[in-house]
């Protein structure tokens, strides 16, 4: 049994330890890219969305690789992602890849747990380790995710403060090019605190005001760079500060808290006056997120989209109103097969400009008083000390 | 007090409810009228550019009501069936409309969570709170109203034509011969007879979606992929249309499906949106029609 | 004495537009050249032209760039700012009209709209995926009905029953055209249909649900036809302004910022001169394939020898001269 994964972000970096923890073999999926998608996109149904072409692609390469089984997770609505993996079945079969078994878990109350344990146990069993060592497995891939995350978001957010501009930029590529040359999760883990330390040690400015712009949208396509025609690091170049309230980590927290709906009650409570109804996907968190970081006072925020996400579009839809209400700016992005960067980079340009410009004249004239914001650099300061924390996960 | 009820989307399906029962509870009832140029043009002027043709059409229905009417009825439908989902779309409409169209009076927007009698009856209380809070009048203007819709029952399936066509989509889309430009007359011209869904039995519907890996969790796709599965098996027609939105996220995946599953039966996808040029429709319905007719011939004379 | 100028360079996918502004900020001479796919040749012809015209008794004080192609434009000939259009054009229209409060903007290959409040960007819409409604898909529809693109919008004003065309797409539009031309309807009749469904279009796309509130600052190549700027009358219902040099609006803007930085940071320009672009000068491009990233990456070398590279993303190729950095 040859192991794959679909690459989301930095989620292949957990799967990968995870594999590695409970030495099944597997497949790397190489970081997305233009082969990726026009792979994908010639099998995949015409109107279907971004991330299924990609996630295709993805399995495609690997398959070719010699891959023979497929981790995947699930959904049960009412976003189109529950149904991927019966699509991705068919395509599959139809391309005589019968053979390739997709495991999802799908952790929804429909499907029932112990139709969840089953398909579990069908790779666990696999594996020659005993439980403990399993456990651990799946313990270390969380941290490692979470860490990954954690790094991730310093680096975007750093990025407006450093004084050698391209600093953060470069230890992030450093560090993700080195969890691929890495055997062992525990060596992984180790490296990855390293450089928690090592952006603790990044010359900053706090005295400078960047532009701070918040990443809102769907959930795939604002973790994927490729997918995202890598807007964060965009903004890293421009001299930005950005953040994103969705990561992997965040999704797993909000899965277990969801049965008792626990799961992130600052955004429900930020969307509730907006959007009182779910409506799939993560639209609801789409427009608390908006919520949220008008009222952090953070400069504007930036909606990502794949073309037909129907969640999506909706908060689009009701986006509008938190401008008016808010006095906040956002541009809307929608990602597709277009990998031409010229009009995205015009208009990256133009909207830092803007609220560059907004943020000269004294700011926006916000009717609402800002709720507490968090100091400048705040978290740059805290990320030394937070290496040698033992529980990352659950902050 | 006048409800208005406009006329997309599930009012194909429902109407018969809605209308009885706002009537009996004594409130004056205006529909808007069948879709025409103005209404789709209103509707794309208000509704966002990413949303599919019978949402745009909708906005359309709705702000042709402002003035016309005290409020509007535009239930929020959340599922339609237990465990199950519906579009979307569907879940935030209200904010859609509220959000882009001006103007509006009063929005009737009480979520309908399941169809089952129990569920309905909550609905019904919550949406007649403005008309009336008496007990009786809402249970007997419900019950009726109950009645009404289950003997109505739409659908359609031609008899004397030489060739049957299955006609598979949104009611919305099947049911507005202006957004469909005339599909059930001109399949009629061509000498084809059509079948829609609704005459596929439930228990068949079940048993054909009971075969794939995941059961759909959303109701319409279910209902579909169930019935042009069982058309195709038991080979109630002789072919299957498919008349799907542009950019509707549920057709985008039903049709794959179907798709997969078929090999040899005649299949086509007619995709609708504001700009299908009426030309190119007519030229795709004339191919398949001879394509359904020239194969039965044939098929006639491979057997005798 | 030597005559003191700023210069402004535009280098868009269909046009190239050249601009030297005077200290009052007047504009002294312009340039609107078709790119036709060389933006070096076609900069390298429009700086020589300059030079023929002002023969050796200038000064260049600063130098801008902007457009689609700025990064490279900025590289060539030194520019001290290198900005996105649209800012550029906010500029532009703003040192036109100080009131104006929203800007339209209709190039060859993307359209834009520009709310401005208090002389300050506060909104902005831009169209790059479709093309209906560009100055390049007017041109298409010019020559297929073989009418003059000069005379287009003339044809328009003469209609009496515009017919309706769908106008959200570029296909779907020239098919519907096609429609009914077949049917018989007269070429100014489609024309002005044509004019006005474009103009619905763009309002539709780019200002859905948002006011368009006056004096209302109407620029680019597009400005030009008068069929386009009755229909934006029409539906907007009020008259809107086009300014005297509409076509190099992106490369006024571009002379204005060059001016406002030289002026603050008091630096002296990084301009090459008039000659900077000659044929020492050779761009490559090439595929990395170090990272799966697979980046793009542009390499300009002038007399064999490498000067700057750019379009990766990771850094490694990217040797910029640190006083170009990108002034976004």
């Amino acid at each position: 049994m040859l192991v794959t994964f679909p690459n989301m972000g930095n989620v292949a970096f957990a799967a990968r330890a995870l594999c590695q923890g409970l030495k099944i073999p597997y497949v790397m999926p190489e970081k997305n890219n233009k082969d990726t998608l026009r792979r994908g996109s010639f099998y995949a149904p015409e109107e279907i969305c971004l991330p299924f072409k990609v996630m295709l692609g993805n399995f495609l390469e690997c398959i070719e690789k010699g891959a023979d089984t497929i981790l995947f997770v699930g959904s049960c609505g009412p976003c189109r992602f529950g149904e991927y993996c019966e699509l991705h079945m068919k395509i599959l079969r139809r391309l005589g890849y019968g053979n390739v078994n997709i495991v999802v878990a799908d952790f929804s109350p429909e499907i029932g747990i112990d139709a969840l344990r089953h398909r579990i146990a069908a790779i666990s069993d696999k594996s020659p380790v005993g439980k403990l060592e399993k456990l651990k497995a799946v313990k270390n891939a969380m941290i490692i995710e979470a860490l990954c995350d954690r790094l991730d978001r310093i680096a975007y957010e750093m990025a407006g403060y450093e004084v050698n501009r391209g600093t953060c930029k470069r230890l992030m590529y450093e560090y993700k090019a080195k969890i691929l040359e890495s055997k062992e999760p525990d060596e992984t883990i180790a490296m990855l605190r390293g450089y928690l330390r090592k952006f603790g040690e990044v010359k900053t400015d706090l005295s400078l005001d960047p532009v701070k712009i918040a990443i809102i949208g769907e959930i795939y396509t604002v973790i994927d760079p490729f997918s995202n025609l890598y807007i964060e690091e965009k903004l890293m170049d421009l001299g930005a500060s950005s953040s994103r309230m969705l990561t992997p980590t965040w999704w797993v927290k909000d899965l277990v808290m969801k049965p008792v709906k626990l799961n992130s009650p600052n955004i429900n409570r930020a969307a509730r006056k907006y959007m009182p109804f779910p409506v799939g996907g993560h639209g609801k968190e789409c427009i608390g997120e908006a919520v949220l970081a008008a009222k952090k006072g953070m400069d504007g925020a930036i909606q990502i989209l794949p073309l037909g996400c129907m969640p999506e579009v909706i908060s689009k839809a009701i986006l509008p109103s938190i401008r008016r209400d808010y006095s906040f700016p956002f541009m809307t992005l929608i990602v597709d097969e277009v990998t031409g960067e010229a009009g995205i980079n015009t208009r990256l340009e133009a909207f830092l400009d803007m609220l560059g410009s907004i943020k000269k004249r004294g700011g926006s004239g916000r009717k609402h008083n800002l709720t507490k914001m968090e100091p400048a650099g705040s978290l740059l300061r805290r990320c030394a000390n937070e290496a040698d924390r033992k529980e990352l996960f659950f902050e | 007090m006048i409800i208005g009820i406009p006329q997309g989307l599930l009012y194909a399906k429902y109407h018969v409810f809605a209308t009885t029962f706002m009537k009996e509870i004594g409130a004056k009832t205006v529909a808007s009228p069948t879709t025409n140029k103005s209404i789709l043009d209103e509707g794309v002027r208000y509704c966002v550019d990413e949303a599919c043709l019978p949402m745009k059409v909708y906005h359309g229905h709705v702000a042709w009501l402002r003035g016309k009417c005290d409020a509007v009825l535009i239930p929020r439908f959340m599922s339609i069936r237990p465990k199950e989902h519906i579009c979307p779309m569907f879940c935030g409409l209200i904010e859609m409309v509220s959000n882009h169209i001006p103007d509006l009076p009063l929005l009737i927007d009480t979520p309908v969570y399941s169809l089952n009698r129990d569920r309905m009856l909550i609905w019904a209380k919550y949406a007649a709170r403005f008309l009336t809070k008496d007990q009786k009048t809402v249970d007997a203007a419900f019950d009726k109203a109950i009645m009404r819709q289950n003997d109505y029952k739409p659908g359609i399936n031609d008899e004397g034509f030489p060739a049957k066509v299955a006609l598979i989509g949104h009611v919305y889309n099947i049911y507005d011969s202006f957004i469909n430009m005339n599909l059930v007359k001109k399949l009629n011209a061509l000498g084809i007879g059509v079948l829609t869904g609704e005459y596929v039995p439930g228990d068949a519907i079940e048993d054909e979606v009971r075969q794939l890996y995941k059961k759909p969790f959303w109701s319409l796709a279910r209902e579909y992929y169930g019935a042009a599965v069982y058309i195709r098996k038991t080979k109630m027609a002789d072919g299957i249309i498919y008349l799907s939105s542009f950019s509707c996220g549920i057709d985008s995946i039903i049709t794959e499906l179907i798709k997969c599953e078929n090999d040899e039966f005649p299949f086509m996808v007619l995709k609708l949106d504001e700009h299908t040029g009426e030309a190119g429709y007519d030229t795709r319905l004339d191919a398949f029609s001879d394509m359904l007719k020239r194969r039965k011939t044939k098929f006639a004379r491979y057997v005798s | 004495m030597n005559k003191e100028l700023y210069l402004g360079v535009d280098v868009g996918s269909v046009s190239t537009n050249l601009v030297l502004m005077e200290k009052s900020g007047d504009i002294l001479e312009k340039l609107y050249l078709k790119t036709s796919g060389h933006p070096v040749e076609t900069l390298k012809n429009g700086l020589s032209r300059f030079k023929a015209m002002l023969g050796n008794k200038t000064e260049i004080l600063a130098a801008g760039a902007t457009g689609s192609g700025r990064q490279l434009a900025g590289l060539l000939i030194g520019a001290d700012v290198v900005k996105n259009e649209i800012t550029a054009h906010a500029v532009a229209a703003l040192s036109v009209e100080p009131e104006v409060r929203t800007i339209l903007e209709i190039g060859g290959q993307d359209s834009k709209i520009i709310f401005v409040r208090n002389g300050v960007v506060y909104d902005f819409a831009m169209n790059t995926v479709c093309a209906a409604g560009t100055g390049s898909f007017l041109d298409r529809q010019a020559s297929r009905l073989d009418i003059p693109i000069e005379e287009f919008g003339g044809y328009a004003l003469r209609a009496k029953n515009p017919v309706r065309i769908a106008g959200r797409c570029a296909v779907f539009a020239e098919s519907d055209m096609i429609h009914k031309q077949q049917t018989g309807h007269c070429n100014e009749d489609i024309i002005a249909g044509l004019c006005l469904a474009l103009v619905r279009n763009y309002l539709n796309n780019l200002a859905k649900g948002k006011e368009i509130p006056g004096p209302v600052v109407f620029q680019g190549g597009v400005a030009a036809n008068v069929g386009i700027v009755a229909a934006f009358e029409k539906i907007l219902g009020s008259s809107i302004v086009i300014p005297r040099h509409y076509d190099v609006m992106g490369a006024y803007g571009a002379a204005i910022l060059a001016k406002e930085h030289i002026g603050e940071t008091g630096k002296k320009t990084c301009f090459h001169g008039f000659d900077c672009v000659n044929d020492n000068f050779s761009v490559k491009s090439l595929e990395c394939k170090d990272c799966p990233n697979r980046c793009e990456v542009v390499k300009i070398s002038v007399g064999g020898e490498l000067k700057a590279c750019m379009g990766d993303r990771c850094g490694k190729w990217n040797c910029l001269p640190k006083d170009m950095s990108m002034n976004a």
